[in-house]
């Protein structure tokens, strides 16, 4: 549909300001008398904090405070499970809180008049470390034998996949028929191991905030991150304060991924400037962003799948153990997307999947575009191309057969909330977009033959992947958003207010609510004004992630229009509404069989890619990715567009040259030359984006989430053109050219 | 970052005056794409830093007859001034005439936005073993000419670079300009390198050929750089190809290039890929001539 505002590629609200580089990121704020923050992180993998003598480095001209674990009220965090000190050393009463277990994790921070003074001071504290030994394969953390990580679980179920037993943090299990009763009948059998890398986010505005008392006496923190109130939440927690003593503004966020989910400066600016009551403020570098977030979850695998003579799948038994890291971070959750998407929308009899989330000494493992399910789609599609192969069946025809139809159950026992027509839809749009034909006996792939001038080292092949992903806070989470409307006027309105707690992480949404709310109260676009996203003015919007911003404000944005307006026509001046929406009710999985219906909506999304591999040097060009996504109602055309092409190039950065490397529980590519994200040189000729418009039921005017779907088939699609191109499957990557060219060598 | 104090003098005089300021770390300063990422990281800790774009002559490109330092440029040379951007050097179409090795060898450094301030001078003065346009300036054997407060001096490139990131220079000296002698009508030449990733991203090996005819036959030079402390030419190679370059000796000079190449491993590759890849690439780039002398 197209409307008035919905459906128009209207230029975005925040496009002058960021063109010409006045838009105000969090590191931007200043206060007069200011002072400035420094973090100790722990540099080392794991040890307990003996002792810490802030002594000398409080004697330091101009340094104002050294904060230390003993000043942190509650000194615990956690978006899942409070694991994670804020302050990591003695001085507290909270169990392992001297225990460092990451190279990120904080030990001290800084308060001075200036930023020498700090980084002067901070180099005048002397921690002394009582080395422990450090496990950063999870594997290996497994064993009965390895170092534990953490204290025994005090034992209340928050969420029954939050198993804590050793270092196991998480279990997912998903069983249904008998695979072992289904292999005799297999007329193909493939198995695999697969280890798939973690990511760095390399957002463009590494942490940073701005922390004050406000004129009502709240602790302030003016910073860029994903969930204003969940923010809020954290901090009041840690400095054991009312919700409603602190407040949180996002300004402009300079990008985020997922990486701005869990805290990083939030608390210990709130913690400085509530003890100092003057304003702080602290920019990270972008080695401090490096290693003090977290990452994507590596994943290490072993998948065997069946699939008879007919081309239908008979048996899918994956096992994963994924790296946690450090701490919980979300780590239940991202496995909980994995495990969903680990067995593909695909009608498979036969499934046993475990997947285990363990804890290491490495950077905690957490959310990040696709959460979980780039991991569980890499697997799927990856067994798939290589069943349809075996079979000698084409890919696209092979997916095709096995396809969910409407109604039909997934692994879970539910079917999908919609018909998924989808999936059919966008896997079709992708295939024929680089060449795949039907014939009368089926679909077929194009060949990848050389092109003039090839020179006779490049060998050229076309794959393809298909995705799913949900939209949504999910397994039995009453999700839920809220926005408020006020409309001002006399006998017409003049304008009108919009509040939401949105998090503009460039992805636009403040310009879609815009959108949103001038269709829904029929008024000019130029009336309709967004409001900051501020905990002083707004309920909560929920988190920018899992794909439900635009979802989930603008069902929210419906109500509030309708209550305003009928407010407005019983002649309120000002008429003001606001409206939480709810969502559909979604259950937890059972920790046994993994029954349940864990979401409410889907997002369907295929990638086919086109790769020239040079065989002599390894590396790889793409001539083009295409990306065809279900979006159910693209409110902003052109911003769709924008999402899907970062979202491939992202993912074509994870599947080949982001290598992101940690020795023994250091990282040693904390920067941008030494971790590769793709440059402009390095993106595919061309990408093209296909939109395809299946109405979500329950969508703001049918949309559907998307922001994290064109990322996620991406690694499947590239690997198999690259089997395609070479004969190989890696089933390693990043694929960088020296891995290409091993794999070319048999090695 | 540790703050420096910034001069842009207009004329050499007051230039030296500023590089010898006594008991003071003083950094000349070109398009500051090496300089700035090092204060950063301190790695260097300038007091002082002298922006030596504005001096009279460091941007041009010129022909000159006869080198102005060592007279060994007979004929017209190419002036090349150190504070030229990579940007210019690869679009020049004076440098691309005969000596378009050091335009590709410029047009392959960073990204468009480095190549706009990235200056001839500060990679050399870098002296990076990964410098791109190094390898390049060795097989056109250009002169540099070299300025201090004691006066001029010119020397061949092949004694510029003596280390990682140490060269000639003495205390005080900046790069003028490089002077790249003529070459015979008939000279072809060709820059290879690779890297994990096309844009901005160091080389793991960069190799430069040219083949220059000679009494009949051509003499060939190679070079490589990013694969051991400096650029280096292999002279053994080079023999080689100018006795006839065919199938074979083509093979044998990159087999050659391998044998000078000591590179190592690090967090970017492996030292056995960057071997792997000094043969290919030097194979690619011997090639690469041949192709343009067959035309
Ligand atoms: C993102 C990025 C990518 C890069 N990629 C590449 C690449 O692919 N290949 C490559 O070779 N380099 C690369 N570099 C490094 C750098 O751009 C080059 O070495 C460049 O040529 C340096 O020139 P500059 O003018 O910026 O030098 P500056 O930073 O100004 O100076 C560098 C050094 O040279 C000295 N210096 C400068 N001019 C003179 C002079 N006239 N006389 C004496 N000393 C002088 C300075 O004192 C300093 O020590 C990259 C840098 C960045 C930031």
């Amino acid at each position: 549909m197209k409307g008035n505002y919905v459906g128009q590629s209207l230029p975005r609200i925040d496009a002058r300001t960021k063109v010409t580089g006045t838009a105000p990121y969090p590191g931007d704020f200043s206060m007069e008398g200011q002072l400035i923050m420094k973090v100790l992180f722990a540099g080392r993998p794991h040890a307990r904090v003996v002792s810490i003598d802030t002594r000398e480095a409080e004697q330091v001209p101009g340094c104002v405070a050294v904060f230390t674990a003993a000043d942190v009220p509650v000194n615990e965090y956690g978006l899942q499970y409070p694991d994670q000190p804020v302050l990591c050393g003695p001085g507290g009463d909270k169990a392992g809180a001297d225990i460092v277990r990451f190279v990120g994790d904080q030990v001290a921070v800084v308060v001075a008049e200036t930023a020498a003074a700090a980084v002067q001071a901070r180099e005048l504290i002397t921690v002394e470390y009582e080395d422990l030994p450090v496990v950063t394969d999870p594997r290996a953390a497994l064993q009965p034998d390895a170092p534990r990580l953490h204290p025994p679980y005090p034992g209340i179920t928050i969420h029954p996949e939050l198993v804590y037993e050793g270092n196991i943090v998480s279990r997912h299990r998903i069983r249904r028929g008998d695979v072992d009763a289904a292999w005799a009948n297999a007329a193909v059998i493939v198995e695999t191991e697969y280890e798939i890398p973690g990511q760095e986010h390399a957002f463009l505005q590494p942490e940073a905030g701005l922390g004050y008392i406000d004129e009502e006496g709240r602790v302030t923190v003016v910073v860029s991150s994903q969930w204003a109130h969940e923010d809020r939440h954290e901090i009041a927690h840690a400095l054991g304060l009312e919700e409603e003593q602190v407040r949180v503004i996002y300004p402009a966020i300079g990008g985020a991924f997922g990486g701005k989910e869990d805290m990083s400066v939030q608390i210990i600016l709130a913690l400085a400037a509530w003890k100092l009551r003057r304003p702080v403020k602290i920019v990270w570098s972008r080695e401090e962003s490096i290693v003090g977030h977290h990452k994507r979850h590596r994943v290490f695998a072993r998948a065997r799948w069946a699939a008879d003579g007919e081309g239908q799948l008979l048996a899918a038994e994956t096992k994963i153990v994924a790296d946690a890291g450090a701490y919980t971070y979300t780590t239940n959750k991202v496995l909980g997307n994995l495990v969903l998407t680990v067995n593909g929308p695909y009608r498979i009899p036969n499934v046993k999947t475990e997947v285990l989330g363990v804890y290491t000494n490495n950077i905690p493992g957490g959310a990040f575009r696709g959460f979980g399910a780039p991991q569980g789609n890499f697997i799927a599609e990856s067994q798939m191309n290589k069943l349809a192969e075996a079979l000698g069946l084409d890919p696209v025809e092979f997916r095709l057969r096995n396809l969910v139809r409407a109604g039909e159950p997934m692994p879970w026992g539910k079917p999908l909330p919609d018909d998924a027509r989808g999936l059919t839809d966008t896997l079709i749009a992708a295939a024929e977009a680089v060449g795949w034909r039907k014939s009368d006996t089926g679909w077929v792939a194009p060949r990848s033959a050389a092109r003039p001038g090839d020179p006779p080292a490049l060998q050229r092949g076309t794959g393809i992947a298909l995705g799913v992903k949900n939209v949504g806070f999910s397994f039995g989470y009453q999700e839920n958003a809220w926005a408020g409307i006020e409309l001002r006027g006399d006998a017409e309105i003049a304008e009108a207010r919009v509040y939401a707690a949105s998090s503009d992480v460039g992805q636009g949404t403040r310009t879609v609510i815009r959108q949103m709310a001038a269709e829904a109260l029929e008024l000019p676009i130029e009336k309709v004004h967004v409001e900051a996203t501020d905990t002083a003015i707004t309920g909560s919007s929920g988190s920018c992630s899992a794909s439900r911003m635009t979802f989930m404000i603008g069902n929210a944005i419906r109500g509030a229009a309708a209550a305003a307006l009928e407010k407005w026509h019983d002649e309120e001046r000002p008429a003001q509404a606001d409206f939480t929406y709810l969502a559909p009710k979604t259950t937890q999985i059972d920790p046994e069989t993994g029954y349940g219906h864990p979401n409410f909506s889907y997002g369907y999304v295929a990638v086919a890619a086109e790769i020239a591999v040079d065989t002599e040097t390894g590396a790889l060009h793409f001539p083009c990715l295409v990306c065809a996504n279900d979006v159910g109602q693209a409110i902003n055309p052109r911003m769709v567009e924008g999402q899907i092409e970062g979202g491939v190039i992202q993912g074509l950065g994870w599947a080949t040259t982001e290598n992101f490397i940690e020795k023994d529980g250091r990282p040693l590519t904390t920067t941008l030359s030494t971790y590769l994200i793709p440059t402009i040189a390095d993106i595919p000729d061309e990408v093209q984006a296909i939109i395809i418009e299946n109405a979500e039921q329950h969508g703001p005017w049918g949309a559907r989430g998307m922001g994290e779907m064109p990322f996620i088939p991406v690694a499947a699609a590239v690997h198999h053109a690259l089997r395609n191109a070479t004969g190989i499957w890696y089933n390693r990557f990043p694929v960088t050219v020296e891995r290409v060219l091993r794999g070319l060598k048999g090695k | 970052m540790r703050p420096f104090d910034y001069y842009q003098p207009e004329s050499f005089d007051e230039a030296f005056k500023l590089l010898t300021m006594p008991d003071k770390v003083v950094m000349p300063l070109a398009g500051s794409t090496d300089l700035i990422p090092m204060v950063r990281d301190e790695r260097w800790s300038p007091d002082i830093v002298v922006d030596i774009k504005e001096l009279p002559g460091l941007r041009d490109i010129k022909p000159v007859a006869g080198g102005p330092g060592c007279g060994v440029c007979e004929g017209e040379c190419l002036y090349v001034g150190a504070a030229v951007r990579m940007s210019e050097i690869a679009r020049s179409p004076l440098v691309n005439r005969h000596w378009g090795v050091l335009a590709q060898a410029a047009g392959a450094v960073g990204h468009e936005q480095v190549r706009n301030r990235a200056t001839l001078g500060g990679n050399m003065g870098t002296a990076s073993p990964a410098g791109d346009t190094l390898s390049a300036l060795l097989v056109l054997e250009a002169e540099v000419l070299i300025q201090g407060a004691g006066g001029e001096r010119c020397i061949p490139v092949t004694k510029f670079f003596l280390g990682p990131r140490k060269t000639a220079l003495r205390p005080g000296e900046i790069i003028v300009a490089v002077l790249l002698p003529p070459l015979p009508e008939g000279s072809a030449g060709s820059y290879e390198r690779l890297s994990r990733r096309r844009g901005a991203d160091l080389a793991l090996v960069g190799v430069s050929a040219l083949a220059v005819p000679y009494a009949g036959g051509y003499q060939w030079r190679l070079a490589l750089c990013a694969v051991a402390p400096t650029p280096i030419r292999v002279p053994e190679a080079e023999a080689v190809l100018s006795a006839g370059h065919d199938a074979v000796s083509l093979e044998q000079a990159a087999q050659l290039a391998l044998a000078a190449s000591h590179p190592i491993d690090d967090v970017r590759a492996t030292a056995a890929y960057r071997r792997e890849m000094v043969v290919r690439l030097t194979r690619r780039a011997l090639q690469h001539v041949v192709e343009q002398l067959e035309h």
